[in-house]
C-alpha cells in the first residue's frame, strides 16, 4: 500500500507539472488575422476601414443579386415608363416587383436591406472606433476625414434604407449583444438621423480631392444629399414639415456656391464610359480600375440592352416614355429631339435607322440579325443608356456609375425653389440644364404649376435609369396616377415602400 | 435507364485478391502433414455447438473451428497430443487425443464466462458491471451491410441512435445522433477507435470487431468537452490466438435508382406553359407558339444503374507474446448519378507485444478515398426545358441550350458533366503508440501516443465551353484549380489504473491527463483564363485548352488563398469504480477540460458524473427463481461540455481584409483600394455549451437466456446552447456564434432479443424501439424564434421554427385548405378582399387562423416536426444446415417531411419544368384535383411556405434480405479452406411510405429539420458476395 501511494504521489506531481503550463498550450492566436482588439493601430488601419465602408456602396459587394439584378429590378421595374425585357418572365422574383405581388421574404427586398446595413455597420465601426484613436497614431486631420466620411456613408446608408422601406432599424452605433434586435423608428425619427448625419459630415469633408483619392464623399456630396433628403422628406407623408423646401433649397444651394461643378455639355458621355468621374459628377460608384489587382466589374449593359445589341434583354421601356421624350418636337439646337433622347432610349427612329448609331449598326441591320426581320420589333423601346461605346464581346465592363450629378442639384433646387415662391429662379436653372444636356430652348412655363409640370418632364428627360422615376412619382404623390395610366397594378398603398423583409421580422424580437 | 455490364476490371481485380490468398493457402498447407483428427462438439443436450475454436496445445499456431453440424477435423502431428476446446459460455476443455482418429467432445456450460466483456471509455468492464447505457453492434451484424462507412452499418442497430442517410452518393457520409438533438453545433459523436480518436470514414467496416455506443452522459463524461453528444467506441479485429488465418471478403453491388421524378414531356411542357401564361393574360412566349421540336428526357440522361464492388482481405494470428493483424481493403463505386463515383483503399495493421511487465501495442493506418461528385446542378437539371435539345451542332460547344432569350436558361447538364472536372482526394493516416508497464500488482501506468492526418488534394477543372446563354465568368474563360490541405491530429494520453479487491470490495480506479493538439492548414490556387486588359477580362493566351495545370494558365490570372490554424485541448481525468459484494455498484468521474477556442477567462469546463448499479439477480431472495438468469437495475447522472460549435479562435472577432468589390475594397482613383474591418460580432461572454442526463435503465436475461432486454429512460438538458443565431439583417453582421436558450431531450430504449434452436433450427430475433421527445425549453426570450433556412434565395420560404414548447426546427405553416371551386367560395372565405385579393377560383385556400382578415405570420400553425418521435427495428436471423437467411426491417415514425422541390416542381408560376401531376391543374372542367390553377407569377401565393407541401414521414423499409450458404466441412475440406461462405443480399428494395417524393428519409439541420430538398436521388441494390476463410 506504502508503494502504491508513494507511485500516485510521483504521478500526481508529474500531472501537475505538465498541467501548469497548459494555460500556454491552450493560448492560441489566429496566424494571418488581426483581432478586433489589436485593431485600429495606426492611420492605415481606420482608412483600410472607411474603405469597406463604402464597399457596400449599391449593394455592389453582392455583385449579381444585389448590384446587377437585385438593386436594378428594385429601383427600376416599379418605374411606370418600364417593362420587363424579353429575359424577364424567366424570373418569378423580377416579375413579382413589376407586378407588385412580392412578399416581404422576397430576396432582393431582403438583399438591398441587408447590404445597406452592412455599409452602416462598417462605418459606425469607423466612426466609434476612430474616435478612440490616440493623437499619437492619427493626425487630428485624418480623424475629423475619416469621421466625416464615414459619418456621410452612415446617412448615405440610411437614406438608400429609407427610401425604399417603409420603415427602418437606426443604427447608430457598434452593434453589441444586447442590441442585435432593435426596434423601427418612425420615418420622422430616421430622416432627422440622416439629415444630422448628412449636415455633420458637410462641415468636415472637403470640396475636392487629388486624383488618386476621387470616389471619395466631398462636401458638395453631403450638401446635395442633404437637400436630397430634405426633397424626399417634403414628400412623405408621415414626415413633412413646412420647411423641407426651403431646407432643401438652402442645402443645395451651398453645392452651387462651391463652384467646383458644372453641367457637361456631352450627356451621353456620362454614361457611355468615356467621361467617367466628369465634372458634373458630385457621387459616382467607383468600378473602374484598369490594374488587374482586383477585380472590380459591372455587366450592367448585358442586363439593359436587348438581344439585338448584345444583351440579355433585362429591360425595355413603354411607349408612353418616348412619347413623353418626344413631346417638345424636334426643337433642339441640331433640329432633333432632345438630345437626352438619343443618349437614354432605342427605338425605331431616324436616329438609329438612318444612321449606324448603334454599335455602328442600324436598327434595320440589328432587328434582323437577332429576329429574322427588320421590322420584327418595332413596336419596342430599348433603352441606350449605361450602354458602353461598344458592347460586342464585351462582358465586363468597366463604366462608373453616377450617382448624384450637378444636374440633379439644379433641378431639384428648381423645384424647392418653385415650391416656396422661387418660380423664376427656377426657370433659369431648367433652362440651363436643357440647353446645356439638351440642347434645347429655354422653357416657355411661367406659372408655378406649369414649372412643376416642366420640372417632372425634365426630370423624365434627365434621369432614365439613375433611379429617379418611382422615388419622384412617390413624394409627388402622383404614383396611383402613372401607374394606373400606364395600366399597372403598383399603387401607393400597399406599393409605395418595400415592407420590412421577412428576415427581419423573423430574427429581430422587436421587430413583428 | 441504361443497365450496364459488370465492368471486366473488377473480376480481374477480385481475381487477383484471390490469387494472392491461395498463395498464403498453399504456404500455409505445406505445414500440414502427418495424423488427421475428426470429431464432432456437442453440449449436454447433444446438440452441436459450432463455431467452438479448437487449438493444438504447445502449438497455439495450429487451430480450426467446429462447422454448423459441430464437426471439426485438424492435422496433427505425432508429437502434438493435447487439443484444447474454447468456446464462449462453456469451460475451456482440454482433450488428450491419443491414438484416436474420431472423437466426441462434451462441452459443460460456464455461466461466468457468459458476462461479454464491452469496451467503456478508458477500459473495458464485464457487461455485469455496466452502469450505464452502453449499447453493442458485433462485427456480423456490421459485416450485413453493403457499406463503405461503418456508421451507416449502425441504422436501426441499437435503441436511440439514429441514422440519417439523406443521400445516395457514393461515398456520402451519414448524419448520426445519439438521443436525439442535443446541440446546434455539432451533433456528430465523437469517434475513438481502438483508444484514439479518429475519423470512423475512414475506417473499414469489415475490420471492425465491435462498435460500442456510450449513450448515456455518465459513461460518455470521461471525455468531457467531446462527448455532449455521446461517444462510439470502434474497437477494429484483433489477431486470434492460433495459427495465421486469412480472411477474404468480397461482394459486387448492382445499384439502382429506387425513384426519380416523372417530369413532363415537350408536349406536357408546351401545354402547361400555355396555360399559365393565358391564364395570367400574358403573351404566348415563342417557345409555346412556334416550338422547338426537341423532347429531350434529361433525368434519363443522368441516372442509370450503378455498380459496387468491395474486396477486404486480413491476415491475423497470435502467439503467446505477439499479436498481429494486418487488413487491406478495396471499395469502389459508382454514382447512380452522372459523373459521381467513390473509391476508396486502406490497409490497416495492428500489432501487439508483451514482455515481463511491458506491453506495446501499435497500429497503423492508411486509408485513401476518391471522390467525385456531380459537377451539374440537380435543381437545374430538374427546371431545365425539354424543348432544348442536348446536342446543337449550331452552338461551338456542340451542346443545346436556350439561345433564344424567352426560354428560361438552365445549363445543359451534360455539357457541364463533359467540360467540369471536379474531384476530392483524400489522405488519411493514423498511427498510434500505446506503452503499458505494470508498476505494482493491479497498478498500471500507460502511455498512449497517437497522429492521426487528414490530407485533402481537390482538383477542379472547367474547360472553357457555353452551355447557357448567360454564362458564368468560369466557363466564359476557363479555370483550373487545386486544393490542398492537411487537418493533423496528435494526442499524448497518460493514464493510471489500479485494480484491487479487499474481500468484497473490489475497487477500480483511472487518473489521466491527456493533450490534443489539431493543426490545419490549407492552400487554394486557381488560375482564370482570363486577364485584365484596361478593366476588361479577355481571353488569355493558352497554349493548350485541354492542359490542366495551374502553370497552364500562366498567360491567365491566378490567385492563391492559404492559412494556418490550430486548435488546443488540455484535460486532466479521473474516475473511481467500486462494488461492493459483486452486487451493489458505484462509479464516479469528473474531467476538466480546456479549449483554446475560448478567451482566457472561460478557457476551462469541469464535467462531473456518476452512477449506480445493483445486480438484483445476485441477492439471495433471487436465487430461487428461474424466470431471470440475470437483472441489474442502474441509475446514472452526468455532464458533458460541447465547443465544437466555435470557430478556432471564436472568443475574438477577427479582421477581413481585401481588394476585390466582393471582400471590402473599393476602387479610389482608378485603383483598387484595401478594405479590412470585422464582419462578426465581439461576443467575450462565450461559454461552454453544457448537457446534463439522466439514464435509469433495466438489464435482464430470461428464460434459460434466450431472452435479454435492456430497457432505458433518459432525459437530459442541454443548457448555454452554443448556437450560430441568424440575426436580425439589421445588425449588419454575420450570424453569430451566441449562448442561447436550452433544449431538452427525453426517450425511452428498449432492446429484446429472442434466440433459441429446434433442432438444426436456429432463430433469433431482434428488436430495437426508441422514442425521442425534443423540446426548446429556453431562448434568450420567450417570444424568440429562431428561424431555419429559407428555401427560396435562403429569405424566403420559411418551413421552420425554434420556439419555446416546441421541438426544434419544428414546422411552422400556413394552413392550405382545398381549392377554391368558384368565386361564391371566396367570397364566402374572404368577404372584404383582405385576406386573398388575389385569389381566383382554382387557387389554395387559406386559413385566417386568428379571423383578423389578413393572412401573416400570426396565422402559422404548429405542424409537427421533421424528428421520429419513435424509431424501430427488426433483425430476423435463422441457421438451418448450412445455410443463413436475414430480414431485417427499420422504421421511423411521427415525423414529417416538407417537400422543398414541390413549391418549384409543382409551382406552375414561371417558365421551366415541372412533375408530370401538373398537367392535372385545376382549371374549370377539371376541378377534382389538389393542384392548383397555372399562372405566371402566382398572384395567390399558391406555392407559399403551407402545409400543402408537408407529409407524413413515416416509412418502414425492408433494409437488408440476405441468404447466405456456407459450405459443409467436407467440402471445405477439399477445397482447402475452413469456410466458404455466398450470399447473396437485397439492400433497400422496399420501403412503404406515404410520402410522395423521391424518398422519405431526409434530413436537414438543427434548425431546419425534415426537409427534402434536391437531394441526391437513392438507390436500391442487390449485392452478390463471397466470405472465405483458410
Amino acid at each position: 500500500m506504502k508503494n502504491i501511494l508513494k507511485y500516485i504521489a510521483i504521478i500526481l506531481i508529474a500531472i501537475n507539472m505538465v498541467s501548469c503550463d497548459d494555460d500556454d498550450f491552450l493560448t492560441r492566436e489566429s496566424k494571418d488575422q488581426l483581432s478586433s482588439n489589436l485593431f485600429w493601430r495606426d492611420a492605415a488601419d481606420a482608412k483600410a476601414a472607411l474603405t469597406t465602408a463604402y464597399s457596400e456602396l449599391e449593394a455592389r459587394q453582392n455583385f449579381w443579386d444585389g448590384w446587377q439584378e437585385g438593386r436594378s429590378v428594385i429601383e427600376w421595374y416599379r418605374s411606370d415608363y418600364m417593362l420587363p425585357g424579353v429575359d424577364g418572365n424567366n424570373y418569378a422574383h423580377w416579375m413579382s416587383v413589376f407586378n407588385g405581388t412580392y412578399t416581404n421574404g422576397h430576396t432582393f427586398i431582403n438583399l438591398l436591406w441587408k447590404l445597406n446595413y452592412n455599409g452602416l455597420n462598417y462605418a459606425n465601426q469607423v466612426i466609434a472606433n476612430v474616435a478612440l484613436m490616440d493623437d499619437a497614431v492619427i493626425s487630428s486631420a485624418e480623424k475629423k476625414q475619416f469621421i466625416a466620411e464615414a459619418t456621410f456613408l452612415r446617412a448615405y446608408y440610411h437614406f438608400k434604407l429609407l427610401t425604399l422601406y417603409e420603415q427602418i432599424v437606426v443604427r447608430e452605433g457598434v452593434v453589441g449583444e444586447s442590441d442585435l434586435d432593435k426596434a423601427l423608428s418612425t420615418r420622422s425619427e430616421a430622416w432627422s438621423v440622416i439629415i444630422k448625419d448628412f449636415k455633420e459630415a458637410a462641415v468636415n469633408l472637403p470640396a475636392n480631392y487629388s486624383a488618386s483619392e476621387i470616389g471619395r464623399a466631398t462636401k458638395g456630396a453631403a450638401f446635395a444629399y442633404l437637400g436630397k433628403a430634405y426633397l424626399h422628406k417634403a414628400g412623405d407623408t408621415e414626415a413633412a414639415e413646412a420647411d423641407d423646401y426651403k431646407n432643401a433649397a438652402d442645402a443645395l444651394n451651398e453645392v452651387i456656391k462651391l463652384s467646383v461643378y458644372s453641367l457637361d455639355a456631352n450627356y451621353v458621355s456620362m454614361f457611355d464610359g468615356t467621361n467617367q468621374n466628369s465634372p458634373e459628377s458630385i457621387f459616382e460608384i467607383q468600378i473602374n480600375s484598369p490594374s488587374a489587382e482586383a477585380y472590380n466589374r459591372t455587366n450592367l449593359h448585358k442586363f439593359i440592352a436587348d438581344p439585338m445589341y448584345d444583351g440579355w434583354g433585362g429591360l425595355e421601356a413603354t411607349q408612353d416614355l418616348l412619347t413623353e421624350m418626344k413631346s417638345e418636337g424636334k426643337i433642339s439646337t441640331n433640329a432633333g429631339y432632345d438630345e437626352r433622347l438619343y443618349a437614354s432610349l432605342y427605338y425605331k427612329g431616324d436616329y438609329y435607322n438612318n444612321n449606324p448609331n448603334m454599335q455602328g449598326f442600324t436598327w434595320d441591320f440589328l432587328a434582323n440579325q437577332q429576329y429574322g426581320s427588320a421590322d420584327a420589333v418595332d413596336h419596342k423601346v430599348f433603352l441606350r443608356k449605361f450602354i458602353p461605346k461598344v458592347t460586342w464581346g464585351v462582358y465586363n465592363d468597366d463604366l462608373n456609375v453616377p450617382l448624384m450629378r450637378y444636374a440633379d442639384v439644379l433641378l431639384m433646387r428648381a423645384e424647392a425653389l418653385n415650391e416656396t415662391s422661387g418660380t423664376a429662379e427656377a426657370i433659369t436653372l431648367i433652362n440651363t440644364v436643357r440647353a446645356t444636356h439638351g440642347k434645347m430652348p429655354a422653357t416657355v412655363a411661367v406659372s408655378k404649376t406649369d414649372v412643376k409640370n416642366q420640372i417632372i418632364h425634365e426630370r423624365t428627360m434627365e434621369f432614365q435609369l439613375e433611379s429617379s422615376r418611382f422615388f419622384d412619382l412617390r413624394r409627388w404623390g402622383m404614383l396611383d396616377t402613372a401607374m394606373n395610366a400606364a395600366g399597372r397594378s403598383l399603387n401607393s398603398a400597399s406599393h409605395g415602400y418595400l415592407p420590412v423583409p421577412l428576415t427581419e421580422v423573423k430574427n429581430n424580437s422587436e421587430v413583428n | 435507364m441504361i443497365r450496364k455490364q459488370i465492368n471486366l476490371n473488377y473480376f480481374f481485380k477480385a481475381r487477383h485478391l484471390l490469387l494472392l490468398a491461395f498463395f498464403f493457402l498453399g504456404i500455409l498447407n505445406s505445414f500440414a502433414q502427418d495424423t488427421s483428427v475428426k470429431g464432432t462438439v456437442f453440449d449436454k443436450n447433444k446438440n452441436p455447438i459450432p463455431g467452438v475454436a479448437i487449438f493444438v496445445k504447445g502449438n497455439v499456431s495450429k487451430g480450426t473451428e467446429t462447422d454448423f453440424d459441430g464437426n471439426f477435423t485438424i492435422k496433427i502431428s505425432a508429437s502434438e497430443k493435447i487439443l484444447i476446446f474454447s468456446y464462449l459460455g462453456y469451460k475451456k476443455t482440454e482433450i488428450t487425443i491419443g491414438n484416436q482418429t474420431n472423437i466426441e467432445v462434451l462441452l459443460e456450460e460456464d455461466a461466468e464466462s457468459l458476462d461479454e466483456i464491452v469496451v467503456v471509455g478508458y477500459g473495458t468492464q464485464k457487461k455485469s458491471d455496466v452502469t450505464g447505457a452502453v449499447g453493442r453492434v458485433k462485427s456480423e451484424e456490421l459485416n450485413k451491410i453493403a457499406v463503405s462507412n461503418p456508421t451507416e452499418a449502425l441504422q436501426g442497430r441499437v435503441a436511440g441512435v439514429t441514422v440519417v442517410k439523406s443521400s445516395g452518393a457514393p461515398g456520402s457520409e451519414v448524419d448520426i445522433k445519439i438521443r436525439g438533438v442535443g446541440s446546434n453545433g455539432n451533433n456528430q459523436p465523437l469517434y475513438i477507435v481502438d483508444g484514439v480518436q479518429a475519423n470512423s470514414y475512414f475506417i473499414d467496416p469489415n475490420n471492425i470487431e465491435t462498435i460500442e455506443i456510450l449513450k448515456d452522459v455518465s459513461s460518455a463524461a470521461i471525455y468531457g468537452t467531446r462527448a455532449a453528444n455521446g461517444v462510439v467506441i470502434i474497437t477494429t479485429k484483433k489477431g486470434k490466438f492460433g495459427a495465421i488465418k486469412v480472411d477474404f471478403d468480397s461482394y459486387v453491388s448492382f445499384n439502382s435508382v429506387s425513384k426519380s421524378y416523372n417530369l413532363l414531356d415537350a408536349e406536357g411542357y408546351k401545354s402547361v406553359h400555355k396555360q399559365m401564361f393565358e391564364n395570367a393574360g400574358a403573351t404566348l412566349p415563342s417557345f409555346v407558339t412556334s416550338p422547338a421540336a426537341a423532347n429531350t428526357d434529361w433525368l434519363n440522361q443522368i441516372l442509370s444503374d450503378a455498380i459496387q464492388t468491395n474486396y477486404s482481405v486480413r491476415i491475423s494470428g497470435a502467439s503467446e507474446n505477439v499479436t498481429y493483424s494486418l487488413a487491406a481493403n478495396n471499395v469502389s463505386e459508382e454514382g447512380i448519378v452522372l459523373g459521381s463515383d467513390f473509391g476508396k483503399k486502406s490497409l490497416n495493421l495492428n500489432i501487439g507485444f508483451t514482455k515481463g511487465k511491458f506491453t506495446l501495442n501499435g497500429g497503423v493506418t492508411y486509408a485513401e478515398t476518391n471522390r467525385e461528385g456531380y459537377k451539374f446542378s440537380l435543381r437545374d437539371t430538374y427546371h431545365i426545358s425539354p424543348l432544348i435539345p442536348i446536342y446543337d451542332s449550331n452552338n461551338a460547344s456542340g451542346y443545346g441550350y436556350a439561345t433564344d432569350a424567352s426560354i428560361p436558361d438552365q445549363v445543359n447538364p451534360l455539357a457541364v458533366n463533359n467540360f467540369i472536372e471536379n474531384e476530392t482526394k483524400l489522405q488519411y493516416n493514423l498511427f498510434n503508440v500505446s506503452l503499458g508497464y505494470e508498476l505494482l500488482e493491479g497498478l498500471n501506468a500507460k502511455l498512449n501516443l497517437s497522429q492521426a492526418t487528414t490530407n485533402n488534394y481537390t482538383f477542379g477543372f472547367v474547360k472553357r465551353f457555353q452551355a447557357q446563354r448567360i454564362m458564368e465568368s468560369n466557363a466564359e474563360f476557363g479555370q483550373v484549380s487545386e486544393y490542398n490541405s492537411q487537418f493533423k491530429r496528435t494526442q499524448t494520453e497518460a493514464l493510471l489504473t489500479y485494480k484491487k479487491e479487499i474481500g468484497k470490495h473490489a475497487f477500480d480506479v483511472l487518473l489521466g491527463y491527456s493533450r490534443i493538439f489539431e493543426p490545419f492548414r490549407e492552400t487554394y490556387a486557381v488560375a482564370d483564363g482570363y486577364k485584365t486588359v484596361d478593366g476588361n477580362q479577355v481571353l488569355a493566351d493558352l497554349i493548350d485548352p485541354d492542359f490542366k495545370t495551374i502553370n497552364a494558365f500562366a498567360d491567365g490570372t491566378r490567385t492563391s488563398t492559404g492559412t494556418n490554424s490550430e486548435y488546443a485541448l488540455a484535460s486532466q481525468f479521473a474516475r473511481v469504480n467500486y462494488s461492493f459484494m459483486d452486487r451493489y455498484l458505484f462509479q464516479a468521474s469528473v474531467r476538466r477540460d480546456g479549449s483554446s477556442k475560448f478567451g482566457a477567462n472561460k478557457r476551462y469546463g469541469t464535467f462531473p458524473a456518476f452512477a449506480l448499479g445493483w445486480k438484483i439477480s445476485e441477492e439471495n431472495f433471487m436465487k430461487n427463481q428461474d424466470v431471470f438468469n440475470s437483472l441489474k437495475l442502474r441509475f446514472s447522472w452526468g455532464q458533458a461540455g460541447n465547443d465544437s460549435s466555435l470557430s478556432y479562435y471564436g472568443y475574438s472577432p477577427l479582421i477581413e481584409v481585401g481588394k476585390d468589390y466582393n471582400n471590402g475594397g473599393y476602387v479610389f482613383g482608378g485603383t483598387a483600394t484595401r478594405g479590412a474591418i470585422t464582419r462578426d460580432l465581439n461576443n467575450p461572454n462565450l461559454r461552454w455549451e453544457t448537457n446534463t442526463s439522466t439514464n435509469l435503465g433495466v438489464d435482464f436475461t430470461m428464460l434459460d437466456r434466450k431472452l435479454n432486454g435492456s430497457i432505458n429512460y433518459y432525459s437530459s438538458l442541454t443548457s448555454d446552447l452554443l448556437f450560430r443565431k441568424q440575426v436580425s439583417p439589421s445588425a449588419g453582421i454575420n450570424n453569430p456564434i451566441v449562448n442561447i436558450g436550452e433544449f431538452e431531450n427525453s426517450g425511452v430504449e428498449l432492446e429484446l432479443g429472442y434466440s433459441a434452436y429446434v433442432n438444426d433450427f436456429k432463430y433469433s430475433v431482434n428488436t430495437a424501439f426508441s422514442t425521442t421527445k425534443n423540446e426548446v425549453t429556453n431562448l434568450s426570450n420567450k417570444d424568440q424564434e429562431v428561424s431555419g433556412d429559407g428555401l427560396k434565395y435562403g429569405s424566403d420560404h420559411y418551413v421552420n421554427s425554434t420556439r419555446i414548447g416546441y421541438e426544434a426546427g419544428a414546422f411552422f405553416l400556413t394552413e392550405a385548405a382545398g381549392i377554391f371551386q368558384n368565386q361564391a367560395e371566396i367570397t364566402a372565405h374572404d368577404p372584404n378582399g383582405t385576406l386573398q385579393p388575389e385569389a381566383k377560383p382554382g387557387d389554395i385556400r387559406f386559413v385566417d387562423q386568428n379571423d383578423d382578415g389578413v393572412l401573416d405570420s400570426d396565422d402559422l400553425i404548429y405542424a409537427g416536426t421533421g424528428l421520429p418521435k419513435f424509431e424501430y427495428s427488426f433483425n430476423f436471423n435463422f441457421e438451418y444446415k448450412g445455410f443463413d437467411a436475414t430480414v431485417f426491417l427499420q422504421g421511423v415514425g411521427g415525423n414529417k417531411i416538407y417537400d422543398g422541390n414541390a413549391f418549384e416542381m409543382q409551382g406552375i408560376d414561371a417558365p421551366r419544368n415541372f412533375t408530370s401531376n401538373v398537367l392535372n391543374a385545376w382549371t374549370p372542367s377539371n376541378t377534382d384535383t389538389n393542384i392548383p390553377r397555372a399562372i405566371l407569377g402566382d398572384p395567390n401565393q399558391n406555392n407559399r411556405a403551407s402545409t400543402r407541401f408537408l407529409h407524413d414521414g413515416a416509412y418502414l423499409r425492408l433494409k437488408t434480405v440476405q441468404l447466405g450458404y456456407t459450405l459443409s466441412n467436407d467440402i471445405s475440406e477439399k477445397l482447402k479452406v475452413d469456410r466458404l461462405r455466398l450470399y447473396v443480399t437485397g439492400q433497400n428494395l422496399f420501403t412503404a411510405t406515404s410520402y410522395d417524393g423521391l424518398d422519405p428519409e431526409v434530413g436537414g439541420s438543427v434548425l431546419s429539420q425534415g426537409i427534402d430538398r434536391t437531394l441526391y436521388p437513392k438507390y436500391k441494390s442487390v449485392i452478390v458476395g463471397l466470405q472465405l476463410k483458410f
